[in-house]
Formats: structure tokens, sequence, C-alpha cells
């Protein structure tokens, strides 16, 4: 009981971080510095996707059938996918900022950027976390 | 746990680490460069047949048999750059110092123990340490000539307690940085002071000042930081509000710096000694204070010298070596008030829109009058009563007078001895369009010494410039020379062959050998060539000239023996119509000129009425639609019909290395060898220039490795790229365990002290050292040569610039091109043109008429564009008036391929933004690489540019942009061709992709978690089973 309860704690907060690491993406792409590369569609679905096999296995409730096993498998890699994808988008300005031009403005718009990596890489991490685990009491 | 849930985790975790190998190779690849540059691993390597002839394969060759004698040579020059540029302005005496006085010295300030060496960022100065020529500062400098310091004032400033109050904290993106040495202002913020303020020293220890009895030889450093994206903003604005230290401007002094300075005063009054100031600063500071005040017996401007300078500095005061250096720049009294400062700082348009980088206007109506031109043209102005000059607008308080307004000139410095110079010669040729001139210079004092030989030129200002908008000088610099140290009572003559172009003004309104308007005359009338120290002393000869006094209001009496008076009978609008290419001059820049969009809005400064014409500030434009149109940066509509239209991938059987050597851009070698580029190819290149350019398969053309900066190849050591295998051939091989391996080679002193030598061997010198280190490192591109005008003090940046003044920026940028490109360095100016700010680079748009442009920061380059054929120009990222300065056809296309012959390789700023690198509109006007990274596909240039249409379907269908496309290949690969870059290979070399080790750790990752994330899985299922 303590396990699945720990389990869907963890999950849980995987949910959220990924949200955050969504939210925070969108809020990246919005910004004067980097709105010219607009949305990526492959980081929007993998995240998106992630959180709905996370939330679907949490409603489920501990697999007994293999295919229910692929939704925790599925979402940290997805939500790595996510990160890395976002992550190399994002490099050239984070360069850049940290060099060149490195200023206020520029400095608050790479925030929104840096959330969004550490929202979706603590997801992944936790939503590994939560694989090990049941998601409630079977 | 039951063993499904820890088959399932291990599943998860397994599939985790599977998508980040897969998605972390393509992450890799599309950063290989720099991850390699990082690492020190290569991808790509030329291999060549063993059995051709390799006889040729290398074409430079170092001057120096190994790294120890290199880097001796760099911290040589570094030495001597600093003993020419520094500028002694103020002596009375105490200098040199005597063997006894360099016995008893105190240092005062904490710049002296942690003085600048460098810029923070951009012309930042290396610390080598370990290696065969060790980064000195001035403690250690003076040390090492043998004066003894003060070791109660070394410890105090060295204590903790000291330390929490001048230290700096810079915010990074990593959190913040401490620095101990001054920092320059972020962009848009206040300067706040840090020198300790009495009271804090004697909290430190209180008997600090009784150590100075002992040691009366008070040497005391006060500065300001300059640094690559950092402003100071005029007046007091730009202080810090919190400090309250009755500072007028973040240039001008504060009370603890005062208070630092009158302690001294009071000891070395006490004590019988002396008090020298050193001026640790690029931005010229106000300082009169300091110059009126007979306490202070010395001033020496030792700018920031960079890594080797301090020992230079130590010569000086010790007296071994005779200062010769001048200023670069005016030293104003207040630079709040001069006509550039109106119009400088965040200055928005109304209509801003931050998602196409529409930002500021910058309208520099002070027009040609920068630094010395305003000051010395409103002093002219006065003495000859005209203009309005001496009304109340831009003084300091009451009627205009220069004494009030000037405490040093450009080109003043002064010497251990005197020298008298006399212009003994003029031989004006206008079909040469040469002036040669002869100086005479004989040293006239008791020591030996070197001195510059400064000639100008004041030109005529006539009814025709008054009709026309065309404004003069009074004063201008039209060449200098240096001469070798003469001793006392000899006379050295300087020969100097002037260019008379850089006497002739713009007038956009005269006809032209283009049959349009805008041409470069010369008006009919008196031209007086003299010489002097400084600006100010060439002006008064001058006037002398034209037979004025100190009773019309001079500062002083002239020389008018030491001028030579040249008469042009009429106006002359043809000498100068063509460039030395042969190319009809026109107007080009006519919609920088605010008015041309919104006609009436702007009045340019003219010496025809100061009162009238000083310029207001500009803020809070509406600009127009047709302005808004072109400021969204997507200007070009992309033309249809055009698939086939151009030769890819054509099968010629040329590389790159057929063409090593060559030339004549001419030869049908060159479209051959691009012909079988493909076009993918060229879209990717262009797209992504990085930080090197990289390799083309189809032509063999190598990776050429990109460098910052104006202080020496800045961003890798020797030994990152450098050769260690003797078997390559390359005949500079580093030694095993070089001691100089991790040697930097930014080592110079900011380009300010370069320019105040007034010594184009120096520079010469010093590019050729510059070469040589390109050798040993294997670094071929540097973007190096800086040169744009110090349109007024407050750009943090100036320091990375040469001067105020164009002719001296551009003679000595070009001397220092010729001898880089004597080692095969692809030498590159930049910015060309207009960085006048740091503020909001990426958008900003300087407004100013066409005179302005091409007499100020165009002519700031010219000459190592057009002379010294240098092989790289790097733009800018602010605009050129509306457009973004990539897409202005009439700057890039026209004047700097077209009128100066430009042929090489262009690539823009770090401009990270895809819309505003402009790309279909860029490379039409002959850019040939943004500077962006990315992987070596049309996926990856499609993910960065999503909107941009650079893709084979749309530029395949445009024979404009195709034919373009090819063109900036050729001119790149030409500069490639014509660069060490190309030492190692020969005609049948070819590129062979590398393996990393990190390619193999991803690549064993891979199979691995892909393994064991199979079985996993399968241990689920049978768990799941079971």
């Amino acid at each position: 009981m303590k396990r699945a309860l720990f389990g869907t704690i963890v999950n849980a907060l995987a949910v959220i971080a990924a949200c955050f690491g969504l939210v925070q993406y969108f809020t990246n792409a919005g910004t004067t510095y980097f709105k010219g590369l607009g949305t990526n569609p492959a980081v929007i679905a993998a995240t998106v996707i992630a959180i709905a096999a996370l939330v679907v296995w949490c409603l489920l409730g501990e697999a007994r059938t293999t295919w229910k096993d692929i939704l925790p498998i599925a979402a940290p890699a997805l939500l790595m996918f996510a990160l890395l994808t976002l992550l190399n988008s994002r490099i050239n300005g984070i360069a850049a900022i940290m060099t060149c031009e490195n200023n206020a403005a520029n400095m608050a718009d790479l925030q929104s950027a840096l959330y969004a990596l550490g929202g979706l890489g603590v997801a992944a991490v936790l939503a590994c976390l939560a694989a090990f685990f049941s998601v409630k009491k079977a | 746990m039951r063993k499904s849930q820890i088959w399932r985790g291990l599943s998860a975790f397994t599939a985790m680490v599977l998508t980040l190998s897969v998605v972390g190779t393509t992450v890799v690849s599309d950063h290989r460069t720099d991850i390699d540059k990082f690492l020190g691993t290569t991808s790509t390597k030329v291999v060549t047949d063993e059995e051709v002839d390799t006889s040729e394969m290398y074409t430079y060759t170092s001057d120096y048999a190994n790294t120890t004698e290199l880097v001796t040579a760099m911290a040589d020059i570094g030495e001597r750059m600093s003993e020419e540029g520094s500028v002694l302005l103020k002596n009375n005496g105490a200098l040199p110092l005597t063997a006894d006085e360099t016995g008893k010295v105190s240092l005062l300030g904490f710049s002296s123990y942690f003085p600048n060496k460098g810029a923070i960022l951009g012309p930042t100065a290396a610390e080598n340490h370990g290696t065969d020529a060790d980064t000195i500062d001035l403690v250690g400098a003076l040390e090492a000539r043998g004066f003894t310091l003060n070791d109660t004032l070394k410890k105090m400033y060295n204590s903790d307690g000291l330390k929490a109050i001048f230290k700096s904290e810079v915010a990074t993106w990593t959190g913040t940085m401490e620095y101990l040495n001054l920092t320059a202002p972020a962009v848009g913020g206040v300067y706040t002071d840090k020198e300790p303020s009495v009271s804090q020293l004697d909290s430190a220890d209180a008997g600090w000042r009784d150590s100075l009895n002992a040691s009366n030889v008070l040497i005391l450093t006060i500065g300001r930081a300059g640094s690559e994206n950092a402003d100071y903003t005029p007046g007091e604005a730009g202080v810090d509000p919190a400090d309250g230290l009755n500072q007028a401007d973040p240039l001008g002094l504060s009370d603890d710096e005062r208070g630092l300075i009158a302690a001294a005063i009071e000891s070395k009054k006490a004590s019988g000694g002396k008090l020298i100031i050193l001026l640790n600063n690029g931005n010229p500071m106000e300082i009169d204070e300091l110059a009126d005040n007979d306490d202070i017996d010395a001033i020496l401007h030792v700018g920031t010298p960079g890594s080797f300078g301090f020992y230079g500095v130590a010569d000086i005061l010790k007296g071994d070596v005779n200062p010769s250096g001048h200023l670069t720049d005016t030293y104003a009294v207040d630079n709040s008030i001069s006509p550039a400062a109106m119009n400088y700082g965040d200055l928005q348009w109304a209509n801003a829109n931050p998602a196409t980088y529409i930002n500021d206007a910058i309208v520099e109506a002070e027009g040609i009058y920068t630094g010395y031109k305003y000051y010395e043209t409103r002093y002219a102005d006065t003495v000859l009563g005209q203009g309005n000059a001496a009304a109340e607008v831009g003084s300091t308080g009451g009627a205009w007078s220069y004494d009030n307004e000037v405490t040093y000139t450009f080109g003043y410095g002064l010497s251990y001895t005197t020298f008298e110079q006399k212009i003994t010669a003029c031989d004006v040729d206008l079909g040469s369009r040469t002036a040669k001139v002869t100086v005479e210079v004989t040293n006239t004092g008791d020591v030996a010494g070197k001195d510059a030989v400064q000639l100008y030129v004041s030109v005529p200002y006539t009814d025709y410039d008054r009709e026309h908008l065309v404004e003069k000088s009074a004063i201008q610099l039209l060449d200098f020379g240096k001469t070798g140290i003469i001793e006392p009572g000899q006379t050295e003559t300087v020969e100097l062959t002037a260019d008379l172009y850089y006497m002739a003004s713009w007038d956009s309104t005269s006809e032209n050998a283009a049959g349009t308007t805008g041409c470069y005359i010369l008006d009919d009338g008196d031209y007086y060539f003299t010489v002097g120290n400084g600006a100010h002393e060439a002006l008064n000869n001058v006037l002398a000239a034209q037979g004025k006094t100190t009773a019309d209001g001079m500062t002083a009496d002239g020389n008018a023996e030491n001028v030579i008076v040249w008469n042009l009978d009429k106006l002359d609008n043809t000498t100068f119509a063509h460039t030395k290419n042969g190319t009809a001059v026109e107007n080009q820049l006519a919609d920088m000129d605010l008015n041309y969009w919104m006609p009436g809005t702007v009045t340019y400064l003219s010496r025809n009425d100061w009162a009238a014409t000083f310029p207001q500030t500009y803020s809070g434009l509406t600009a127009t639609d047709e302005m808004l149109d072109i400021m969204d940066n997507d200007v070009y509509v992309y033309q249809t019909g055009g698939e086939g239209a151009i030769t890819w991938g054509a099968q010629n059987g040329l590389t790159l290395a057929n063409l090593k050597g060559v030339t004549d851009m001419e030869d049908d070698r060159w479209d051959l060898l691009i012909d079988q580029m493909e076009l993918s190819e060229a879209l990717i290149r262009t797209a992504f220039g990085g930080t090197s350019t990289k390799s083309i398969a189809s032509i063999t053309s190598p990776e050429a490795i990109q460098n910052d900066g104006p202080t020496g190849f800045g961003s890798y050591p020797i030994g990152q790229y450098g050769t260690k295998d003797a078997s390559t051939g390359d005949p500079c091989v580093l030694a095993a365990n070089d001691p100089n391996a991790g040697f930097m080679g930014n080592i110079m002193a900011n380009n300010i002290v370069v320019a105040q030598t007034f010594n184009k061997d120096l520079a010469y010198e010093w590019g050729k050292i510059v070469g040589n280190y390109s050798l040993w490192s294997n670094c071929t591109i540097l973007w190096g040569i800086s040169a744009n005008q110090h349109r007024l003090p407050y750009c943090a940046r100036n320091l990375e610039y040469y001067s105020e003044d164009p002719v001296l920026s551009s003679f000595l940028a070009a001397k220092q091109t010729v001898g880089e490109q004597e080692y095969g360095v692809i030498a590159a100016v930049k910015h060309f043109c207009f960085n006048d700010t740091e503020m909001n680079r990426t958008g900003v748009a300087p407004f100013m008429t066409e005179q302005k442009a091409r007499e100020g920061d165009i002519r700031c380059m010219q000459s190592a564009i057009e002379d010294a054929r240098c092989l790289g120009v790097m733009t800018a990222y602010n605009r050129a008036g509306v457009y973004t300065d990539n897409s202005h056809t009439g700057l890039i296309k026209n004047i700097l391929h077209g009128e100066f012959g430009f042929y090489g390789l262009i690539s823009e700023d770090f401009i990270m933004d895809p819309g505003y690198v402009c790309l279909k509109e860029a490379v039409q006007n002959g850019i040939t690489m943004s500077c962006n990274t990315g992987d070596n596909s049309l996926e990856a240039v499609a993910g960065y540019y999503p909107n941009a249409g650079w893709n084979l379907e749309t530029v395949g269908a445009d024979a404009t942009v195709q034919q373009a496309l090819k063109e900036a290949m050729k001119m790149q690969n030409y500069a490639i061709a014509n660069s060490n870059a190309m030492d190692g290979l020969v005609a049948s070399s070819h590129l062979e992709s590398v393996k990393t080790w990190y390619d193999n750790l991803f690549t064993g990752l891979t199979v691995a978690s892909a393994i064991l994330f199979a079985l996993c899985a399968f241990m689920l299922y049978r768990t799941r089973k079971d």
C-alpha cells in the first residue's frame, strides 16, 4: 500500500514536472529572443503523449496485462526525447547569451528555456522511477 | 516490490537511455564542430596518397623554430607595444624615476593590484601561466624591473576586507561571477564606484598612511573597464544613484577617487615625494581636475595593456624607454554634452516591435563632427568668428570656449625629451592622388627617443559646401609615421606618401561619373598641410598661417612657417569619382538619412551655424508603414521558374587544392570548381557558418577554424589544433609535452594602445606574429581587425577599436592585415559597419548622412579592405538605417564589394534569430555565411530556419538566389584557397570522416541500451506471463 502510494505520488510529480516543462516551453517560444525558432511539434507531441500515458496508467491502476506496462515505459523515453530535442534547438541561443548577448532581457528569456529543460528532465527521471512502483493498490 | 515492477522499471530506464543515446547522437552531430573544439577531437581528416609529391604541400613557414621562440616574441612585442603606446599626458619632471626612487614606490588604488589587462568580453587578455611567457600584472612587472614596492599597501589591498569592497559581481546564466578588477556596466546598467574610500582604507590598515613616508613615490592607478556587450550611459543617469559620491558621469571621478588622490597629495607633500597617476582605461575619462592639479606630478595613460604591456609601462616609469605614444581620442571636460552624446542610449521607436527587432533608432545628428573634428572645428570657428561657434549650446557653461571644453586633444602626447618637427616639402599630385610630404624631426632635448609625425590637412569650407550641405572639419589627420630612436641633437627625415582620397569629402548632390548623383569632391581653395603634437597644435599652425593670433582668441600662437599651402583653383569632382578598382561612385546610403523616410525630421550639425543646428535628442520616433515593411526583415520575394538554370553537381575533376594560391578571381577554374558543388551544400554552408567554415566534400574544401579576436587568437590555445605528428610534414610541430601547448594568443594590448603608438611598422610586426601563431595553432580565420570608429566615449567596447579618427584606424588595420596574411591568416575586418553601440545591437537602427557614413565608420576599415586586401569581413548586428546591415545592398554589395573590391569570406556577426539573419537577402549582397551552427543536413537547416525557405524546392526555383549562392561559395573558397587552411593539402587529397571517441561512446551506448532494453522487456513479458 505504501509503495503504491509512493508510486502514485512520484507519478503525479512526474506529470506536474512535465506540465511545468511544457508550459515553460510555450513561454519560452514566445519570448523575444527565441520566438524566431517557433514551436517544435515533436517536443509538444512527445510531452503531451508522455503526460497522457502517465495519467492513463495511473487511472488504470497496476498492470496485470503486459500492454499496460508500455505506458510507464514509454513515458520517460518520450520525455527524454522532448528534452533533447528542445535542448538541441536552444544550444546556440544559450551559447550566445552566455557570451556576446548577455543582458537582462536575454537572461530573462533564457530563464524559461532552462526551466523547460529542467522540468522535462526532472519529469523523465521521476517517470522512470515511478515505473518501478505500483500506482495504486491492485 | 514485485519482479514485474523491477523489470518494468528497468525497461523504462533502458528505454530512456536508448532514447538518450539515439537522440543524443543527433544533438552531437548538430554541434559537432563545437564539441570537437571543446574536446580537442576531430571528425574529418585529410587523406593524401603517399606516392604524391608533397613538396609543395605546405605554403607557409614560421619565423620561429619552436613555440618557445614564438611566445617569447609575443611577450616582446606586447612589451614594446606598451612602451610606444602608453601616453604621457602630464609631467613636471617627476618622470622618469631615478634608481633611488624605484626603490621606494607605493602603489595606490585597487587597480594597481588588480588592473584591467584587457576587456571582460571581447578583447580580453590571456592569463597564461606555466608557459615560457607568462602573463604579468603591474606589481609583477615593476618587481621584475627592480622596483621595491610598499609591502604594507600590498598586503592591505590583498586583504579580504578590501577585496569585499572592490569586487564586482556580474550576473551570468550560471550565476554570479566575481571580479576583483573593474567591470563595465551591463547594457542599460549603471556604473558603481568600487574604489575604497580613505576611511575604508583606514579601517583596513590604520598604518597605511604612515607607510607612505618611507615609500614616497606614489603611483596611483584609476581606471574604467571596457567590454563587448557593455555600455556606459552619459551623465548622472549612468552612475549608480546609491553611490552618492558626487560623480557627474560614469567616466568622471567619484569622491572616493578624489579622496584617495587628496590623501596621496597630502602624504607626498609631507614626505617630499611625488605623485604619478596611471590611467588604466579604454574609454576617455573626464580628468580635467587632474590635469589642472599642480600637485599631481605626472599622468601616464597605459590603457589596458594586455598580457605583457605592464613590462613596457615599467620601462617608461624607470626611464629605460622614452614614451612616444599619442592619444587616439579626445579627452573632453564633459563627454555628455558632445553633439554625439545627444543621441546615445536606449532611444526606442514609438512603434517598437520586439518580434522583428524594431527597438532603437539612433540619429547620428552630429554628422562628421566626431571627436576632435567637433572640438577643433568649433574652436577654429570661434577664432574665425563664424557659424555662431561661441554660442553657449554644448558648452560646460557660458560662451563656448575650447579651453573650457577640452583637456587633451587627439594626437597629444609628451616625451622625456623635446622634438621639433618641420614640414619641408609637400608635393601634391592629383594625377597619382597622392601628396609626397617630407618632415624633418629634430631631437632638441637631452634624451634619445622616438617621435610620431602627424600630418594634418585643413581643407576649405566654401559657400558651395554651405549650399550643398557638405561639412568640413577644420583639421584632419591625413597620414602619420614614426621615427626611429633619435639621439639628442640629431635629425631624422620622415617621408610620407599621403593618399589624398582621405581628405576628399562626400557630396551627395554632386554629379558623378555614373551619371547619377553623389561623389567625392575637393573644393576650390587653399589646402593647409602641417604637422603638430596633436590636432590642436596643428590647427593652431593653420590658423597662424591664416593670420590669426591669440588676440583672435587662439589658445596659443601657432607656427605659420610649419604650414605648406596648396591651392586648387576649381572644385574637383572627377579625381575621386572612381575608386581604386575603377568603380564609379554614387550615392549608396541615401536611405540611411532619416529625412529620406521622414522629410524634415532631422537637423544635422553644421559648422555653418553651430547654435541653430546643434543636435536635439530624437527619441520616440514613429516609423512609417514603408519603413516597417522593411524592418520586418523580409524584403526579398522568391522568384520561380529557375529550376535547372544553374549548374550544380558537375563532374569537373577539380579540388580546391588545384586553386591553391590562385589570386586571380577571373580564373575560369573557379567557376568549374564551384559547379561541382551541390545546391544542398551551398545552402548548408551559408546557413551554418558557425565557429568554422565546415568542410565541403565535393570540392575537398577543408574546415577552417574561426577565432576571436582583437588582441590575438583567443579562442583556442596552441595545442588545441597544433600539429603533434612530425610525420605530417608540417613545419610547425609541437614538441612532446610542449610547455606552450596551453598558451593562448590573445596577449596584445587593446587596439587603443596599438593605435597610440602611431607606428605602422609595429602594427605590421604584430600582424606577422599573429600570423606565426596561426601556423603553430592551425587556426586560420581571425576576427581580429576591429576598426569601428569611436563615435563617442561611452561605448564600453571602444577599447576593441582603434580610434575616433578614421585615418589612424584604417592605416593601422591595413598594416596588421598585411602582416597576418603573409602567413596565410584570413584576416577579418569587423564590424562592417556602424556597430556604434552595444545597446540593442540586434535591431538598432543608426541613421546618418552618407557623408558621415563614408567619412566615418566605413573609412575606418577601408584601407584594410581596399589596399591590404583582407580576405575576411564580419558584418554587424545592427541595421544600416531601416535595413538589417546584411540586407543593405548599397553598403554590402555596392560599397564593400563594388567600390572596395572585397573578395573573400564574409560572416554575419553572432546573430541567433533566424529571421534577422535574412539569408536570402544577405547572400545576394555577398554574405557567405551566417554564424549559426548545425548538422550537415538540409533538415537541420529547415529546423533552424523554419520560415526562410532555405531549401531545395524554394531556392532551387530561384535562379537569382542560386547564382548568388554560387558567387558566395566562390568567394568563401577563394579566401580559403589563399590561406594556410590549405597547408597539408594537394590536388589529390580528399577528406574522410573520422569516428571520434564520443561517436564510439554513443554507438556503444545505443547498442548496449537496445540489448538491455530488449532483455528487460522480454523478462517483463515472461514475468507477466507467469
